[in-house]
């Protein structure tokens, strides 16, 4: 009989099995590698068989392209499906015109400038492929003799910033055609039937505006008879001005902070002036005048809606650059002051509503801007009962309206039209309910 | 020491046994593990090679095809397809060179059993553009292009001609190509399975099946066509 197992020197004890496990454990590893390499094997065989079928396709879908019309490879950009061998291929075939002479997508600074050529690529894509390893095939179709309709023209659009320097992503819409600028701020219409087209540009993906401070901009554009026409546009990136505004009452020389709900920003090469803020709204004590085209002079901005709240020279009127892509420095502006009193005979009214009409400008809508008031303790106007004193106006003309509910009835007076329009002092003016009033309310 | 270790010794002698039938089961596991690994690499191996080889095979054939296709243009307005091609049998003439018009050959490029075999014929002196003529009794050379080759499932044909309709190639030429279509081939496609030459394993999916399109047009069509003849 064997001794029991427990009287083993325990050094010796499995010595052989010991062996054993770690050889399978050896094995093991060996093989895991083996299987690794034989699966990369397989994996490198099968995506061989499939990029030599993805060229093929590629080649195949070359040939497809080459037998449209030029007409159709113009603008294209279609995706199809094809299966091979229990694979589905992706391909994708896109056309665009070229300038032979820039080698480019067609632009230049020349006016005549036109698409020479058409690129044409294939790019095909499989299942399980790996990353960027896609089969791209690219060529080119010459235009021959009677390819594209002779009627028919071509658009180029060239867009730069304020400096010259080329500007990309720009969007751009001509009728059913859209496209995007690129590297070198060009983008063309080729084919088009010739007549006049309204060139939509859209500077939002781009976070670019144009000279009209506008991320959209429309411009008529004429494409001729069988040649082409060149379109230039300036976007950049807008620029911020920071606005307050401050008034005093009477000639004295302490300013007071004041409030506005509009600035007007103007320049020189704009067609019309850009409105921040909204008339007739809140009151805010900083106006940021943004999305401004970064133009190297500089804008005139002041406080209001439109040119007649223009000062046209003075405190009220500041001259400031927008930098491209950043702020300027924070600009204050002064407002005239109205010192308007209502009052019912020797009493102040507080609580009354007061209607600041501006006489010469109108808002989105095409009504006369109004501002609405309240009265303090002190009769003067404010935007609440209890708020502070607020006499400052945009530079203007206005009609005062003052009316309260008094004894049960309602009392109202008007002004004549009064100019709000002295910067070196204050313009009073006095509104008594008790005298002759008219029994409604303000509008 | 010497007393111990004797004692030590006689301790062990059913122990030794045990381990012994152990160390064998683990050996024969281990065995047939390393011998399935072995097979199963060799089988890998071999179907990995063959699969290469059939890719091989289908590249160059359709390679060879194409390239020649596509240098088939030798003269303007001259149909290269030539009547009488079928799915399995391709006639056309071809050339590569500098000249304004070149001399041709007419090949004929056949799938024989899933051999495919190129026989070029010669033209005959005197013969000129664009109505050369061709001495077919007796080809100048014959190579093999390709073997293991067949048409991919379930189509029964290699080669299909299509033709312009409606501003598109996409009418397709009933074969074999008579007289009045072959001169409106514009476009000859290739769909072929390239087999391994062995199979020394069992793989369904050793054959590699390829398709190419070859357009027989110098300019693409002009914007107020529906159709056009080859090589314009």
């Amino acid at each position: 009989m064997t001794p029991p197992r427990q009287k083993l020197p325990p050094a010796e004890a499995g010595f052989a099995l010991i062996e054993v496990v770690v050889s399978a454990a050896v094995l093991l590893v060996a093989s895991a590698g083996t299987f690794g390499l034989l699966q990369a094997m397989g994996d490198a065989s099968g995506d061989q068989r499939h990029r030599t079928q993805a060229y093929a396709i590629a080649q195949e879908d070359q040939a497809r392209l080459r037998s449209l019309r030029l007409t159709s490879l113009n603008h294209l950009d279609e995706t199809r499906n094809v299966p091979l061998a229990g694979t589905t291929f992706k391909v994708r075939s896109t056309g665009a015109f070229i300038n032979d002479k820039t080698a480019t997508v067609s632009c230049s600074s020349d006016a005549n400038a036109s698409a020479d050529y058409v690129q044409v690529t294939t790019v095909v894509t499989w299942p399980g492929m790996t990353s960027g390893q896609q089969t791209v095939l690219r060529s080119i179709v010459s235009p021959s003799n009677g390819s594209i309709e002779s009627s028919h023209g071509t658009l180029t659009v060239a867009i730069a910033g304020e400096t010259g320097a080329p500007k990309a992503g720009i969007d751009l819409k001509v009728g059913l055609f859209s496209d995007t600028t690129n590297a070198e701020g060009c983008a063309t219409f080729p084919d088009l039937a010739n007549g006049s087209y309204t060139l939509k540009s859209m500077g939002e993906d781009a976070n670019m505006v144009g000279t009209n401070s506008n991320f959209l901009e429309e411009t008529l554009v004429g494409v001729p008879f069988g040649g082409t026409k060149l379109v230039k546009l300036i976007y950049d990136s807008p620029g911020r001005i920071p606005v307050k505004f401050k008034y005093r009452l009477g000639s004295t020389g302490t300013f007071e902070a004041a409030s506005a709900d509009s600035v007007v920003a103007f320049h020189g090469v704009m067609k019309e002036a850009k409105v921040l803020g909204t008339a007739g709204g809140a009151r805010v004590p900083l106006i940021e005048a943004e999305d401004l085209f970064p133009f190297s002079s500089t804008y005139s901005l002041y406080a209001g809606t439109c040119d007649k709240n223009n000062p046209g020279i003075g405190a009220g009127l500041a001259n400031v650059v927008a930098p491209a892509g950043s702020a300027s420095g924070e600009v204050t502006l002064q407002l005239p002051a109205l010192d308007l009193t209502v009052k019912n005979g020797s009493e102040l009214i507080q609580g009354a509503k007061v209607t600041v009409t501006d006489k010469n400008c109108k808002d989105s809508k095409g009504n006369l801007v109004k501002r609405l008031y309240t009265t303090n303790a002190s009769g003067k106007q404010s935007a609440t009962t209890t708020g502070p004193t607020e006499p400052a106006l945009p530079w203007g003309s206005y009609e005062i309206c003052a009316s309260a509910k008094i004894s049960g009835s309602f009392r109202r007076k008007k002004s004549a039209t009064v100019a709000v329009q002295n910067l070196a002092g204050s313009t009073a003016l006095t509104l008594d309910l008790g005298n002759n009033p008219e029994s409604s309310e303000c509008p | 020491m010497s007393v111990r270790r004797i004692s030590s010794l006689r301790e062990e002698r059913g122990t030794t046994l045990v381990e012994l039938m152990v160390a064998t089961t683990a050996g024969m596991v281990v065995f047939f593990a390393l011998t399935t690994i072995i097979v199963g690499t060799m089988r890998s191996s071999a179907r990995i090679g063959a699969r290469v080889e059939a890719d091989q095979n289908a590249r160059l054939a359709s390679t060879r095809i194409m390239e020649q296709l596509r240098s088939s243009c030798v003269a303007p307005r001259v149909a290269p397809v030539r009547s009488g091609s079928t799915g399995t049998s391709l006639r056309f003439i071809h050339q590569v060179g500098s000249g304004a018009v070149l001399t041709p050959v007419l090949s004929k490029i056949e799938l024989t059993g899933t051999t495919l075999v190129q026989y070029d014929y010669k033209a005959i002196p005197g013969s000129s553009a664009p109505n050369w003529s061709f001495d077919e009794a007796t080809p100048v050379s014959q190579r093999e292009i390709a073997t293991g080759i067949a048409a991919i499932p379930p189509s029964s044909s290699i080669f299909t001609y299509k033709a312009y309709a409606k501003g598109a190639v996409s009418e397709v030429l009933p074969t074999p190509l008579s007289i009045s279509n072959a001169p409106r081939a514009v476009a000859v496609s290739v769909a072929l399975s390239a087999s391994p030459r062995g199979t020394p394993v069992a793989d369904a999916g050793r054959a590699t099946q390829i398709q190419d399109t070859a357009l027989l047009r110098l300019t693409s069509l002009a914007f107020d066509r529906e159709t056009a003849d080859p090589c314009m």
